[in-house]
């Protein structure tokens, strides 16, 4: 009994030995590139492509999150144009309740902090912009060698934007916004971006009593009959699906129910299953992207055919005649349906045709040519020779 | 419980009585038109029952079956538990044609014009026993689970197996997988033959995704390691790469890798394959263990480069195709290994909304001197969702050659088949389907020959 191999035999020589080598060694490589770089969040985090604009895309600029993932990464605090604000050093090191800055307004907004706020513990020269101001605003290098700190510009949230939540319930609980803004605590910069994703965001709304259901409840144009901004982008209708699997089903599900996908698309399949030629292709396409059919299709789906419909050249001189030579140059296409045990089911005791020789005839006698020590093909690989007749398994053409 | 033969009384009464109980369902109230089912997932109980009847004339025989598919699925054994799963085929020769060819495992098929290895004959009934499996699991089998029963080991080379296997996610984006069982060779279990492996699934999102594994097989031949990596790349839109290497024992087995793009600005997919056989397959192998004996196939090194296409032209035309080509290492010119040229084309198109009509030739050259080359039409009607027919002729011209190696004599000969084709699918609603075929085939080797065959899929 052998020891198992994963690694093969360092004196091993040849292409194929030194493939596996190279594959083995380099396996824990790829590992720690996986580790360290294909995480989920760093994929989903990736920007789109400009080749493939419309895949996510449209729905992290709408929806407040990445593709991939219901929550937009935190931006370089760096960047100019934006504003440092370490909430890590308010808000934990410091504990101050996020009410101080953010205190709740009639309409139950949480106000945004002016140099109003801000003037409580620091010192703002508003009329005599200085280097001072780049402890918040971020200004490009070239400016900040020109010391063009007038070009400051301050950006404001607007009063009234696409969300309209109001926050009024949880005013005066201290600790509890960051049950929905998790990114919140320990952000560095000043954004309205740090909105929770509806995964985190309902089960603290429900609490409260809020209708999660009722898209209005925090989206000022949004319901069941108006879809997202994003779900009018040009090209969305050919990519939602790719962006169902990005964004995961849940966060579709949010608005839509299952009902609603089976709508179309058990009415209307895609285009590629029309044509006639995709009963023969269509095997090669699941091949590519399996999950792909699995969006509509399990695998009853494919049995439902496959498991009692032969493909249209099964005919009986296929039977009878030709699928050896077919399997012996293409095995791989009889694979996709029988294992190679179907073979050995009618060949183990199989035996090739004679060859139309005029001596192969009953009666010949077959080992005065085929003896065990000839070197007649057959008997190379033959096994032990029956005590009976060789026309027991071998017969004329 | 279910063998390679039963021949028993009592199957052929539950065979026709499961016939006669599923004509029964069929008169249960269908879907209303335009009402939207609900997806196989939110029933607990979901699959499908084909019946086929297949008729067959050759001369003045005859032969006809009855074949049965069952697919069934329980989502909910025990609620929160488990759930379970069958598939099987139920086969009865209803003419009680006796045949003087034997069973399984005897070649003999002159001995019978309609002889092949799934085919029901000498008045018997039996039961192939595809799946039949419990899945175990806390709460909910995303969470993981144990499969009991007899199952398709897909992950580990499609091993047919009665086998345990667990499924483990360890984290979100890795699955840990296990199993040890008996091998199963034609619906039976392989006394003596043991298997076993584990293998590492991780998956950080749908365009990334890798497989490692390792798995041993024991059987009274010879015992064999394997091992493999593959993995499934989306890189960019359009675009998905595969690649698997395997080995096996101390050796290197094979690399395949496979790529494809689609090009949106010309509707045009394009297929890339290359698949590289590092060892000789044949003794000793795997590829000659009780499972997978195949000496007649052994195999030697070979390289093989495919290039496919799906492209979509002006005026409803469609065209795809592809070449493909193997080099064998040492081209001995025998039956599994010789290199050889393959191509394929298909000319399609779409005058009317209902109508389509399709072109195809394939070409095979193998050498030396074995070639085919065919060439089929198609006119295919669909009036609505329901209905699709099709008629259809295809032609094919062989050679083959046959050699004697102790006298140097060469036997050639080149068959020219036709073969006449007609198919009509009937969706009767959302829970029943009718499906016809009738073939009809001329050959220079056999008389006239005859199959049709009558399909009711009922899905529940």
């Amino acid at each position: 009994m052998k020891a198992p191999a994963f690694v093969p035999h360092l004196r091993s020589i040849g292409a194929g030995k030194r493939a596996a080598r190279l594959v083995f060694l380099s396996m824990p490589l790829a590992l720690l590139w996986l580790a360290g770089c294909q995480l989920p969040r760093v994929v989903k985090e990736s920007a789109p492509s400009p080749s493939s604009p419309s895949v996510g895309a449209g729905l992290t600029e709408d929806w407040g999150g990445a593709a991939g993932s219901p929550v937009k990464a935190t931006p370089d605090p760096n960047t100019p144009g934006l504003q440092r604000f370490s909430h890590e050093q308010h808000v934990t090191e410091n504990e101050l309740e996020c009410a101080v800055c953010h205190e709740i307004g009639e309409s139950g907004r949480p106000k945004m902090p002016d140099h109003e706020v801000c003037s409580g513990c620091h010192d703002i020269n508003e009329t005599e912009p200085s280097a001072d101001c780049l402890t918040c605003h971020v200004l490009s290098q070239q400016q900040v060698q020109d010391e063009a700190f007038a070009d400051i510009a301050v950006r404001r949230v607007p009063e009234q934007g696409e969300f309209q939540f109001n926050h009024s319930s949880f005013a005066g609980e201290p600790g509890v916004c960051a049950n929905c803004h998790k990114q919140a605590p320990g952000s560095l910069v000043a954004t309205d971006n740090l909105r929770g994703d509806h995964g985190s965001l309902f089960p603290a709304l429900r609490e409260k009593g809020f209708d999660t259901k009722n898209c209005t409840t925090c989206h000022v144009s949004m319901g069941k009959n108006t879809p997202p901004p994003s779900h009018s982008n040009p090209g969305f209708l050919q990519h939602h699906g790719a962006e169902y699997r990005t964004m995961g089903s849940s966060y579709c599900m949010t608005c839509q129910v299952e009902k609603q996908c089976q709508t179309c698309h058990e009415q209307t399949q895609p285009t590629s299953h029309l044509r006639p030629e995709w009963t023969r292709s269509h095997g090669k396409m699941g091949q590519v992207d399996e999950e792909k059919c699995q969006m509509c299709h399990n695998e009853q789906s494919c049995k439902i055919c496959h498991s009692s419909q032969m493909p249209q050249d099964h005919t009986n001189f296929f039977r009878r005649r030709s699928h050896g030579n077919i399997a012996a140059i293409n095995r791989d296409r009889c694979l996709v349906c029988h294992k190679q045990d179907y073979c050995q089911a009618c060949h183990i005791g199989a035996a090739p045709l004679m060859t139309p020789q005029p001596f192969h005839v009953a009666g010949a006698a077959c080992l005065a040519c085929h003896s065990p020590a000839s070197a007649v093909r057959p008997l190379r690989r033959h096994g032990p020779l029956p005590q009976a007749s060789c026309l027991n398994c071998h017969r004329f053409q | 419980m279910f063998g390679r033969r039963s021949e028993t009384g009592w199957f052929a009464f539950f065979l026709r009585c499961a016939a006669v109980m599923a004509m029964a369902v069929v008169g249960l109230p269908s879907v209303a038109e335009g009402q939207v089912l609900p997806s196989p997932r939110q029933k607990n109980l979901h699959g499908f029952v084909n019946t086929v009847y297949r008729s067959r004339w050759l001369d003045n025989e005859s032969d006809r079956d009855l074949y049965q598919y069952w697919d069934v699925e329980v989502e909910e054994l025990v609620p929160g538990s488990a759930r379970g799963a069958f598939s099987l085929r139920l086969n009865s020769d209803l003419d009680g044609r006796v045949s003087s060819a034997p069973g399984r495992g005897n070649y003999v098929f002159d001995r019978d014009p309609f002889y092949s290895v799934d085919d029901a004959r000498n008045d018997i009934e039996y039961a192939d026993l595809y799946t039949g499996y419990v899945d175990l699991y806390n709460g909910s089998p995303d969470g993981g689970f144990l499969r009991l029963g007899r199952q398709y080991l897909d992950e580990f080379d499609w091993i047919h197996a009665d086998a345990a296997k667990l499924e483990l996610p360890v984290t979100s984006w890795a699955t840990l997988k296990g199993f040890f069982g008996q091998a199963v060779s034609f619906y039976s279990g392989h006394t003596d033959d043991w298997t076993g492996g584990v293998g590492l699934e991780i998956k950080p999102s749908y365009k990334n995704r890798w497989w490692l594994e390792y798995h041993r097989y024991e059987d009274d031949i010879a015992d064999n390691d394997s091992y493999a990596l593959e993995t499934w790349q989306s890189p960019w839109d359009g675009a998905w790469f595969h690649a698997r290497f395997r080995g096996l024992d101390d050796d290197a087995r094979d690399l395949s890798v496979n790529m494809s793009q689609y090009f949106a600005p010309w509707d045009l997919t394009l297929f890339l394959d290359y698949n590289r056989l590092f060892t000789r397959l044949e003794d000793e192998s795997r590829q000659d263990s009780p499972f997978y004996r195949t000496a007649l196939l052994y195999q030697r090194p070979n390289d093989y480069y495919a290039i496919r296409f799906d492209k979509a032209l002006p005026y409803n035309l469609g065209l795809s195709g592809g070449l493909g080509v193997q080099r064998v290492s040492e081209n001995d010119q025998d039956y599994g290994n010789r290199d050889y040229e393959h191509g394929d084309v298909t000319l399609s198109f779409y005058p009317f909304p209902n109508w389509y009509y399709s072109l195809s030739g394939e070409w095979w050259n193998a050498d030396p001197d074995n070639s085919f080359f065919g060439y089929s039409g198609e006119i295919g009607y669909r009036p609505n969702k329901c209905i699709d027919w099709a008629i259809g002729s295809s032609y094919g011209q062989y050679v083959f050659r046959y050699e004697d190696e102790t006298y140097g004599g060469l036997f050639r000969e080149s068959p020219f088949v036709k073969t006449y084709y007609t198919s009509l699918r009937w969706k009767i609603d959302e829970q029943n389907q009718l499906r016809v075929n009738l073939d009809f085939e001329d050959d220079d080797l056999d008389n006239d020959y005859y199959t049709l065959r009558l399909t009711w899929g009922k899905y529940f």
